[in-house]
């Protein structure tokens, strides 16, 4: 097991290569996010407000101090949807992964089930993108907001799409890094 | 330095996740995952740094200089102005006039605008260009179209040989000439055809001595709501501007105009209206374009949907992009573009040793493969169109101010013009006759 040092630090190019996989999305094709409605009784086994090193930390110190974790964490994201999520949705997959492994078991013994909520009517389909691009597992909308979408041309799109932008792949591997550093010590 | 997540993780190669998508495929082919556009274009299921070598090195402009442009269509210079005015008091740094009469009161058009006024003239006029309102404002810039004129109509202003005289005597450093993409992203072209037929008109007003290096010419354009393919056309234009520009010893900076889509619009539901708008000025801004425009007023069709000025100016402030230009090196649009810089390259080709642009706009070529390409799209739109959207939303109380679809005017033209249509006219059209019938303009 590597020591927690300060020096510690991840290859951007090794991570941007898609390694650990996770980065890249459970799904290696045909996923898609389906469109669900508000429902006030919907519960979800983790909230996140924000996507900053400290609310991405607090979700995992959370979630190591659960000893019973379910195969699936649906985790419903609470916060603007932007390019943070794509470099937060990564990170979450990974962190997940490597303390599974760091419990020595499968690194994909337990995954998420991502959640997201769309914000504004406006800019529906830029919001979609980034939740696609994320792959998160459902996006919340009204009904007619879905009607709505059902009436733009789908695009395919591949896995990871924005892979290769610069500083959404130091904004990943920094969010991992950094969350890492903080959670293997309460391991 | 030490790598800690190494000694969990191996890291993974092309060859491997590919090796994976087959193992998950359970016998499917894998092939069935490449999908391929109207342009042939592919889209492969995954993208790693190995796909990411590019022939072409080419360092875009950032988003920052994306900048919002208040779009009028002028009718009474008085009204233009003041509206002009307002866009400049609320931050607005740039005004788009579409402009079809030369007769305009110029001096009361541009009074006390300090910011950046493009005009763009829809006619041939040389007096125009030299009016005095002109001298001394630097800030105003005209630019003049005159293929775009005749792709859209079919015929000259008056002759091939008067009209590039006249477009010749009217630009110089200040006022240049437009090309106009956004006519055959309304008309159905594909990505490829618009980055064609655009470039072929560079070479056109090259070979006719009508534009220098002195000139730097301005492209309107319009884009759909696919970011990645979107984003890696505007990308593309640029790059081959600038190759054609400097191989014609040409100027290689160009000014990127975006304009509302026409073929997206829809001609009953102000919602995708809006929707589609707001997508369409951030992909506009991730391709880096120089200035994008609100949504011209005239395309809404009933009294209720027409946007105050105050509410087109709060659209464009608020689409201003606060973040980093995430596009910027993503592979999957490095890819998009390295494709369509070669299949738009080897069309350009062809339509040289066709004779040009205007030898193949007469012969009907560039009609025929757009309209071809339209209906294809158009096919494959409407077969995944959701009919229950016209229940969803209500049009059916709203007052109509004019036909949302294309009535065709048969008139004498040398060629057959190129003419934009909605993808969605065919679907809502009935609508439209069950419930304005009367009102039919």
């Amino acid at each position: 097991m590597p020591s927690n040092t300060k020096n510690n630090t991840i290859f951007k190019t090794e991570l941007a290569a898609g390694f650990p996989p996770y980065t890249r999305g459970y799904k290696t094709f045909d996923f898609e996010t389906k469109t669900i409605t508000p429902n006030k009784e919907r519960t979800y086994d983790f909230e996140l407000k924000s996507y900053s090193e400290d609310a991405i930390f607090y979700l995992f110190k959370q979630i190591i101090t659960n000893t019973t974790l379910n195969k699936e964490l649906s985790l419903f994201f609470d916060a603007p949807i932007n390019i943070n999520l794509v470099s937060a949705t990564r990170a979450i997959r990974t962190v997940l992964a490597l303390i599974n492994q760091h419990q020595k078991k499968e690194a994909s013994s337990s995954c998420f089930k991502f959640y997201s909520k769309g914000q504004e009517i406006d800019n529906l389909l830029i919001e979609y993108h980034f939740v696609k691009a994320s792959q998160i597992d459902f996006f919340i909308l009204s009904t007619k907001a879905q009607t709505l979408l059902k009436n733009v041309p789908e695009t395919k799109i591949p896995i990871d799409p924005f892979f290769g932008n610069p500083n959404l792949d130091h904004a990943t591997n920094t969010l991992i890094n950094n969350v890492w550093e903080q959670i293997e010590p309460l391991l | 330095m030490s790598n800690p997540l190494a000694k969990y993780f191996p890291s993974i190669s092309s060859k491997q996740w590919k090796q994976k998508i087959q193992y998950l495929l359970q016998g499917k082919n894998y092939q069935d995952l490449i999908v391929t556009d109207i342009d042939n274009i592919s889209t492969l299921p995954f993208y790693t740094h190995e796909e990411g070598v590019t022939d072409f090195t080419f360092i875009n402009k950032t988003t920052a200089t994306s900048k919002p442009a208040y779009y009028h269509l002028v009718r009474k210079a008085e009204e233009a102005n003041h509206s002009a005015l307002e866009a400049q008091k609320n931050g607005i740094p740039c005004i788009y006039f579409a402009l079809f009469d030369p007769q305009i009161d110029l001096d009361i058009l541009l009074k006390n605008l300090t910011i950046k006024v493009i005009i763009q003239c829809y006619f041939l006029n040389i007096d125009f260009s030299k009016h005095p309102a002109l001298k001394n404002k630097n800030n105003c810039e005209l630019i003049f179209d005159c293929l775009g004129k005749i792709s859209k109509t079919g015929n000259w202003y008056t002759s091939a040989k008067n009209d590039f005289s006249i477009l010749k005597q009217s630009i110089s450093k200040q006022h240049t000439i437009c090309i106009n993409l956004s006519n055959f992203h309304n008309a159905g072209a594909s990505a490829v055809q618009q980055l064609s037929y655009g470039i072929s008109q560079l070479i056109t007003y090259a070979s006719n001595n009508i534009i220098n290096k002195q000139h730097t010419v301005t492209y309107l354009l319009s884009v759909n709501t696919d970011i990645y393919l979107e984003v890696a056309k505007i990308k593309t234009l640029r790059i081959l501007h600038k190759q054609v520009a400097s191989s014609l010893n040409l100027n290689e900076n160009c000014t990127l105009i975006q304009q509302k889509s026409k073929r997206n619009l829809s001609g009953l539901l102000n919602e995708i209206n809006t929707v589609d708008a707001a997508t369409e000025r951030h992909i506009a801004q991730l391709g880096a374009v120089d200035f994008f425009t609100s949504t011209p007023r005239n395309f809404s069709f009933y009294k209720e949907d027409i946007p105050e000025d105050a509410q087109l100016f709060n659209d464009l402030k608020s689409s201003a992009l606060n973040f980093t230009n995430y596009t910027e090196g993503v592979i999957y649009i490095e890819k998009i573009t390295s494709q369509l810089l070669d299949k738009s390259t080897k069309l350009i080709e062809t339509l040289e040793k066709g004779g040009g642009f205007i030898e193949q706009l007469k012969k009907g070529t560039l009609q025929q493969k757009i309209s071809k390409n339209e209906m294809e799209q158009t096919k494959n739109f409407t077969a995944k169109t959701n009919t229950d959207i016209y229940n969803t939303f209500s049009f059916c109380n709203k007052t109509p101010l004019s036909y949302p679809f294309l009535k065709f005017k048969k008139r004498k033209t040398l060629w057959q013009p190129i003419i934009e249509k909605q993808w969605r006219s065919a679907t809502e059209l009935p609508y439209w006759k069950e419930n304005f019938e009367q009102s039919n303009a």
